[in-house]
């Protein structure tokens, strides 16, 4: 009897059941059924009063595409991811560069240096730039003070540039990490090949460093890209009425609006746009390179 | 009462079966070693009597106690694993006195048998250490120490040398050899090195595919080789195919238009099949049983075996003459002599190769 | 034929960039601690004086250390729920096979890799109807959600380095799978889990998007910072902000000093 029992707990399937059922139910409950149902919910209508209504229709989802107003706030954010995304990485790549290739000692330290603001809260960083530019801020008492300008710059605070600025400063970090791990990887040997072969600094950089570092170079562009098309909060601590990114549409929609299911479709749509991005993303970091693990050789020379 | 037995135990992961059908039985105080090669299924054998995996179907036994369905921990077995798997977080001695805890003992008790097994292994000085300031060999004997200690009725190991190089696996050979005798402990080893099984074994079960094609003592599976697996697996082998022709005394082996006198044990177990007068079979011969000499010369056999042929290459390796001998047939003979037999035969020469035909072996398949 | 070397003006040129943008991730940081201590109410160049008096109405601004509080008691429970379920999920993962293996990795790592305002949204429409309202409840299973990967993620790693056969050995030798686990398994895969906690612990303090959906009364930290940026500036904030930077620096330390340590090798 006890040696039935035992076969039955011994079972690899009961301990790996008792392992695995817990995670697996709390995320079914918490996550998965949560997504599903703002897909459903993206597919309810709204009656004349707002109301939600259990009809199914894809009115939402047409709306979102055709309406000026979604249409156009969905290609400004696009735009803001794009500007975002190359500015960071333009950032990046000469300070990842520098910390790789040209600092010798405290490597780790300077590294870890340009770590910390990523550990500092979201708000305190947007902050920062809130008291930097606005009316009665530094910048503008700076400026006054050393006579450049009359009196103080209003559009400086609560503007596109406002927005980028601080969306560039929250997420250099972000997308410096893989740029910088790429540079590190890359083997000393190939520079000295490509200096003993003639080559100067810049044709090395272009030929040689650039492609290896791409596929980091890529994740980290991906960062920012998808980081931005989410953020609704920068928008609202450092943008005006006109610089609404789609994600601040989102929360209006499940608040003062109160229009769920258009909220959620745009939700939905912002997921599905999120995953085929990454998607796209991994294969071209596949394409130039990259592998998941990160280990590969290059040359002969494993990295 | 045996300490192991296997009856019809078999084992598939998926499609593939990897153990078919093994029966065995594993006498207390035994030395014995599953000897194959890679993916022979020596390996999941031991795992099963382990309690590692579970047979897909048949019984395992321990001391006449079904255990097919027991998990390790329940089982009066302890293994001495291919990686050692000492405890990286442990030292020494607490990875030796793990299994003792598990029991319960009282700690003074524990502490006295963790210090005798330390002894018994050489490594009493390491006690404090942590397994990674240790060499690989060091970490072998503390793998041993652990499992021993817990004076189990069976001691797995597998390919536990596999790591060490050369001298130190010899070295570690004898000493495992001279432990067990000493313990009387029953040990079943697991390894593909024939070399090692033949120094170390009471009894070697050659696997191959599965199955078990032979079980026996080292002398015999070398000497006399059931299949033809074994006899090539085991140390290096000349075989000659052909087809037995006749009965009894008057049986012969035809390679090659030649007729070949048996052994007599060969006459007696010749293969009967089908076919009355054709019957296929294959000749095991080693290299040492082989003798080659110049056409011509040599002591003329009263009737023994021999094959002409020719010689391709001569290898003088110290101890031994070895010679590689092109036959009529298209067949190729290695012979292994000693030093004085004959001085260098060049390639090209033409030559006799003759055996006494009771050191040829037929084979059953 | 090699090239005569060109006048070194990339260098200087490199680090010059390499420096602004040092200086453009810092200078903010140090902007905000320096005018912290600023006596007067008002954020402007030259700072008059060092004063303590924004640290004074932090401690004594009752709903900011309310909300302190709350942050801290939520980042715990989180992270208790992140470690509670993130080690079986990540054991399983490991040492396991099954149907849906990719799958359920793919599906935890969903709340990192999806902006926070979609899973925000998507827990604010489901959890009413579990049963749980927005509150800071809510707020408490959005976070140990979403800090399960943190969990996974480390202790899964950690668990490819570990040798399988030592939880075999340890069988071998007489012990239960409890007993594995809690004198083998763990010990060896401690430093990932204490390493997950932190972070963990980083990321709820610091939590916005899905806090923001979630939650009714209390506010938590950075949502309070966030209400009082709202209302104007104070430096109060900056007194505020100040520490945090100060906590998140000491956690990175912390964080770096163990992992530089690590366990013994995993053979």
């Amino acid at each position: 009897m006890s040696a039935l029992f035992s076969k039955l707990l011994r079972s690899p399937r009961r301990s790996l059941a008792l392992l695995v059922l817990p995670p697996v139910l709390w995320l079914f409950f918490f996550l998965v059924l949560p997504y599903l149902s703002l897909f459903v919910q993206s597919l309810l209508a709204s009656d004349e009063l707002g109301n939600v209504v259990l009809r199914p229709t894809t009115d939402h989802y047409r709306d979102l595409f055709t309406r000026p107003l979604y249409r156009s706030t969905l290609i400004y954010t696009f735009e803001m991811a794009a500007i975002v995304t190359t500015l960071t990485v333009l950032l990046s790549v000469p300070l990842a560069y520098v910390i790789a290739f040209k600092v010798t000692r405290y490597k780790e330290l300077v590294y870890t240096l340009i770590i910390v603001p990523l550990w500092v809260s979201y708000i305190v960083r947007a902050y920062a730039w809130k008291i930097i530019l606005g009316r009665a801020g530094i910048l503008n008492t700076f400026l006054v003070y050393v006579g450049v300008v009359d009196k103080p710059v209003e559009a400086f605070l609560y503007s596109q540039a406002a927005v980028v600025i601080g969306l560039v400063h929250i997420f250099t970090p972000f997308v410096l990490m893989p740029i910088y791990s790429a540079f590190e990887h890359i083997p000393r040997p190939l520079l000295e090949a490509s200096k003993d072969l003639g080559a100067g600094r810049f044709t090395t950089f272009r030929r040689i460093v650039l492609p290896l570092a791409l596929p980091g170079i890529i994740a980290g562009g991906t960062f920012a890209f998808v980081l931005t098309l989410g953020d609704f909060l920068a928008v609202m601590l450092l943008g005006g009425p006109d610089t609404l990114m789609i994600s601040n549409v989102v929360q209006n929609l499940f608040g003062t609006s109160d229009d769920r299911p258009l909220g959620s479709a745009i939700g939905i749509v912002m997921l599905i746009l999120v995953l085929l991005i990454l998607e796209a993303t991994a294969r071209a970091e596949r394409a130039f390179g990259g592998t998941s693990s990160g280990e590969r050789r290059i040359g002969g020379v494993k990295t | 009462m045996a300490t192991v037995e296997l009856r019809r135990v078999t084992k598939h992961f998926g499609e593939t079966v990897v153990v078919k059908s093994i029966d065995l039985i594993v006498e207390k105080g035994e030395f014995l070693t599953f000897l194959g090669p890679s993916g022979c299924g020596k390996t999941t054998t031991l795992r099963m009597i382990g309690g590692f995996e579970l047979p897909s179907s048949g019984e395992i036994l321990l001391g006449g106690k079904e255990v097919g369905a027991l998990p390790p921990y329940q089982r009066d077995v302890n293994t001495v694993f291919q990686s050692y798997a000492l405890f990286p977080h442990l030292t020494v001695a607490e990875n030796v006195a793990y299994g003792l805890e598990q029991k319960r003992l009282p700690k003074g008790e524990i502490k006295q048998k963790v210090t005798d097994v330390l002894a018994m292994v050489q490594m009493d000085a390491f006690a404090p250490r942590k397994p990674r300031e240790l060499s690989g060999g060091q970490q072998q004997r503390v793998a041993v120490a652990r499992a021993i200690v817990n004076n189990p009725s069976v001691l797995l190991l597998d390919e536990p040398l596999g790591a060490l190089d050369l001298k130190l696996r010899k070295e570690m050979q004898v000493e495992l050899k001279q432990l067990q005798r000493r313990l009387g402990m029953t040990f079943i080893y697991v390894t593909h090195d024939q070399e090692e099984a033949l120094t170390m074994s009471d009894r070697i079960a050659v696997m191959h595919g599965g199955k078990i094609e032979q079980i026996a003592s080292p002398v015999e599976i070398y000497t006399r080789p059931r299949t033809r697996f074994v006899a090539d697996f085991v140390g290096e082998t000349n075989l000659l195919s052909g087809t037995v022709e006749g009965e009894g005394t008057a049986a012969r082996l035809i390679v090659g238009g030649v007729r070949l006198p048996l052994s007599a044990l060969a006459s007696k177990s010749a293969p009967a099949s089908a076919s009355e007068s054709e019957r296929s079979a294959h000749l095991s011969i080693r290299p040492e049983s082989v003798t080659v000499a110049a056409d011509g010369e040599g002591v003329s056999s009263e009737g023994g075996p021999s094959l002409s042929g020719t010689v391709e290459e001569t290898i003088f390796v110290g101890s031994t003459w070895k010679t590689i001998v092109r036959l009529e047939g298209g067949a190729k003979m290695v012979a292994s002599e000693p030093p004085g037999s004959h001085g260098y035969l060049a390639p090209g020469l033409s030559v006799v190769v003759r055996w006494d035909a009771e050191h040829a072996v037929l084979l059953e398949e | 034929m090699k090239q005569r070397p060109a006048p070194d003006v990339l260098t200087p040129l490199l680090w010059a960039v390499a420096i602004a943008v040092f200086v453009f991730l810092y200078l903010p940081l140090l902007v905000v601690i320096i005018y912290s201590f600023n006596p007067d109410a008002v954020n402007s160049f030259p700072m008059r004086g060092v004063s303590l008096r924004w640290y004074r109405v932090m401690l004594a601004d009752e709903a900011l250390m309310h909300a302190l509080g709350i942050s801290v008691a939520i980042a715990i429970g989180g992270t208790t729920i992140g470690v509670l379920l993130g080690v079986p999920a990540a054991l399983a993962l490991a040492r396991h096979e099954f149907p849906g293996k990719k799958l359920l990795e793919r599906v935890v790592l969903l709340p990192l890799t999806l902006p926070g305002i979609v899973t925000g949204v998507a827990m604010m429409s489901l959890f009413p109807h579990l049963g749980v309202p927005l509150s800071l409840k809510a707020v408490l299973i959005g976070h140990g959600t979403f800090l399960i990967a943190i969990t996974l993620t480390q202790v899964y790693a950690r668990l490819k380095r570990l040798d399988p056969s030592i939880e075999e050995a340890s069988a071998d030798l007489g012990a239960p799978p409890l007993t594995t686990f809690f004198r083998i398994i763990l010990p060896n895969i401690r430093s990932a889990v204490v390493g997950s906690a932190l972070l963990s612990f980083t990321l709820s303090l610091d939590e916005i998007p899905v806090t923001f959906f979630l939650i009714a009364g209390d506010n938590t930290l950075p949502i309070e910072i966030w209400t009082m940026m709202r209302r104007g500036i104070s430096p109060e904030v900056n007194a505020i902000s100040t520490l945090i930077i100060a906590l998140s620096i000491g956690l990175i330390v912390i964080s770096s000093t163990l992992q530089g340590r690590g366990e013994g090798a995993g053979r």
